[in-house]
């Protein structure tokens, strides 16, 4: 199993942080899109590490046209010598049309033939093949050789995309590399809605599952002794019931049979009783979602539960020693 | 005069070429949008000089929502300590609906609101003025903190146009802070369209000339030796064709009294006869776009022509060896 750290997005210091997660022994390095670009820490990541995969999870796709995220595409792949993966998501329509002012309309048919149109780009530019792509959502029928890059050595990066509904998560079956799962799932979840998704995405495709990676973040609850555990056990019962309140979400509580806890939740975020709202997720709740224990048992308990559905997750875990994490990486990525 | 370098796209070659323009005495390095990020080799010149200004010359705008560019801006300006410069440009509606696929409208209008958005955005993220920017081509109306940086101690970048018809000129001297002069323009064309719609933009804005920068990179015709000048000479001649061929700029032609020129021009582009075009361009013609001169008159000759109403230029002197290069940067600039 592949396993990714987080990246900051203070540009002083990535090169740094890179590095420093490379030697650990990360498999990748990710970025996310909240306050800042999320595609700058990548590039000065490139420049400071020889071997780690480069990641953004997630760029907000709709916020950019197809063209603009295939040159960003292009070059980090080039300047990373082939490291690069290209994670995008949809966002919700109010922060696209109201934060972006671009627009939203049928997210998994649009992001289909976004991530079609960036193939066909890429397919001009890589192997010269006509630009010629209508679509319903995106036209890109113009390219001249003065627009073309020319180092075209390592082609197109991969592109994995964030799902969770079975639309999204069918698209990103079908025309992506990998998928991205929401780290609010359930292990029932991923086996019955998920995985039968992605195999509907790829049966339409014609490719198979090892052409295919799945990407968990997996809720871990672990510290360096039991009150710390404890305390990372609240603050995950919060974060669970936060997600929650989400009515898209709301199949995955119905997957562990608590569906009903979504509109509580959804009611009790309005009036900002967050505390509160941690309280109703029980431990037999927080069990489907996460994985609890001391560190030493951690990457055993992610193998055992996850080992034969996902290729690669994401270990941040700051409140453990660095030693700790060093030896649950190692004995994942083994 | 401030005078540029371009700075390169392949991006392990930026930190050195970016290094070499400080050490050379330029005071900006600047990308242009073609076939690559115009941003990557930025944010790579920010991290390995300490002094030079960064601008894009230009990024594509209407490629862009406002929101993505005010991050941009933001981001690269605080890394940099304050050293951007957003330069944007329009680009023109095939590559804006065919290449990019984005909308298309009254260019010079929405590229007013395109500013005014970053500038709006920017106000919200820095000043907390509440976010209710509702355009004719833009909306923003949604932020939250998780989405504001809160790295604010450089606030926002310079904002710059490019600009060839007189409305979007003007619009540069209303919103932007400069404004950037297309090189195939003419002192006859400048004067008459160019520097009366940026007074007539900065008098809307009630702001003063001297708070606005004026770039122009007119074309240089050198070399060392007979055959270099030549060469250069005819490589010029190719360019003013290929740019005399457009339709929008038709105008610059007529200021010199050959408008009739840019439909025989369009007329061979269309048929491929690129190298033909260039003989159309006389000497005469040339002179009007180009300073035309040994080495050792360029830079005088860039001074006395424009050095009346230019603030800063882009040059690389790429016909002289270094130091002759390095004593031409420091003349230009008056250092």
């Amino acid at each position: 199993m592949k396993v990714d750290g987080g990246l900051g997005w203070e540009l002083d210091k990535v090169g740094a942080e890179a590095k420093a997660l490379e030697d650990l022994g990360y498999s990748g390095i990710l970025t996310a899109e909240t306050s800042h670009d999320p595609f700058f820490p990548l590039v000065v990541a490139a420049l400071n590490t020889q071997r780690v995969e480069l990641m953004t999870s997630i760029a907000v796709a709709f916020a950019r046209t197809p063209m603009v995220l295939a040159n960003i595409g292009h070059d980090l792949n080039a300047a990373s010598k082939g490291r690069f993966i290209l994670g995008i998501g949809s966002q919700i329509r109010p922060h696209i049309a109201k934060r972006f002012s671009m627009p939203w309309s049928a997210p998994a048919a649009r992001m289909r033939e976004f991530i079609l149109a960036m193939r066909a780009i890429w397919a001009n530019w890589h192997e010269g093949k006509p630009l010629e792509f209508a679509g319903r959502f995106y036209t890109h029928t113009l390219m001249t050789p003065f627009f073309t890059p020319t180092n075209n050595e390592y082609g197109a990066p991969k592109v994995f995309l964030a799902a969770v509904g079975p639309l999204m998560t069918e698209v990103a079956g079908e025309v992506a590399d990998g998928v991205i799962i929401h780290a609010f799932t359930t292990e029932k979840y991923l086996r019955e809605t998920t995985l039968p998704s992605l195999e509907k995405g790829f049966e339409r495709a014609g490719k198979s599952r090892k052409d295919f990676e799945i990407s968990y973040p997996v809720f871990v609850v672990t510290g360096k002794d039991a009150k710390a555990i404890e305390e990372a056990k609240v603050a995950t019962r919060r974060q669970i019931a936060f997600y929650g309140s989400t009515p898209a979400y709301k199949p995955v509580l119905d997957s562990i049979g608590v569906g009903h806890l979504q509109s509580d939740l959804n009611s009790m975020s309005k009036q900002g009783r967050w505390e509160e709202m941690g309280q109703l997720i029980t431990n037999d709740i927080l069990e489907e979602f996460a994985v609890i224990g001391a560190p030493s048992t951690i990457a055993g308990q992610i193998k055992s539960r996850y080992g034969d559905l996902i290729d690669r997750t994401s270990a941040a875990y700051a409140n453990i020693p660095r030693d700790d994490r060093q030896k649950i990486i190692s004995e994942l990525t083994q | 005069m401030k005078l540029d370098a371009g700075l390169g796209h392949q991006l392990e070659r930026v930190p050195a070429s970016a290094r070499e323009a400080e050490a050379m005495g330029f005071d900006g390095v600047r990308t242009a949008e073609m076939n690559h990020d115009p941003f990557f080799p930025l944010l790579l010149a920010a991290e390995h000089t300490q002094k030079v200004e960064l601008i894009s010359s230009i990024a594509v705008g209407f490629a862009r929502s406002p929101m993505l560019l005010a991050n941009i801006g933001h981001d690269l300006n605080a890394y940099s300590k304050g050293r951007v410069t957003i330069g944007l440009g329009s680009q023109i509606k095939p590559h804006i609906t065919k290449r990019f696929s984005m909308p298309w409208g009254a260019p010079a209008a929405k590229m007013r609101e395109l500013v005014l958005a970053m500038r709006a955005i920017w106000a919200n993220w820095y000043d907390g003025t509440k976010l209710e920017f509702v355009g004719k081509f833009y909306n923003h109306t949604l932020m939250t903190p998780a989405f504001t940086p809160e790295n604010k101690e450089y606030g926002a970048p310079k904002v710059i146009l490019a600009a060839v018809g007189p409305h979007m000129t003007e619009v540069s001297g209303e919103v932007a802070d400069g404004m950037i002069i297309h090189p195939f323009s003419t002192l006859p064309f400048i004067e008459s369209v160019t520097l009366p719609a940026i007074e007539r933009g900065l008098a809307k804005a009630g702001r003063r000339r001297a708070d606005f920068e004026i770039s122009y990179s007119n074309f240089v015709v050198s070399g060392r030796t007979e055959e270099e000048f030549k060469k250069s000479k005819q490589a010029n001649k190719e360019r003013i064709a290929f740019y005399g061929s457009t339709p929008a700029y038709r105008g610059v032609l007529e200021s010199i009294g050959v408008g009739d020129l840019q439909s025989e021009l369009n007329t061979m582009s269309k048929q491929g006869r690129w190298k033909e075009m260039g003989l159309l361009i006389t000497d005469d013609i040339l002179n009007e776009f180009a300073v035309v001169g040994e080495p050792k008159t360029i830079v005088p000759e860039m001074q006395r022509r424009y050095g009346a109403f230019v603030d800063r230029s882009s040059a690389s002197f790429d016909f002289v060896d270094r130091d002759e290069r390095k004593a031409m940067i420091a003349q230009l600039r008056g250092a």
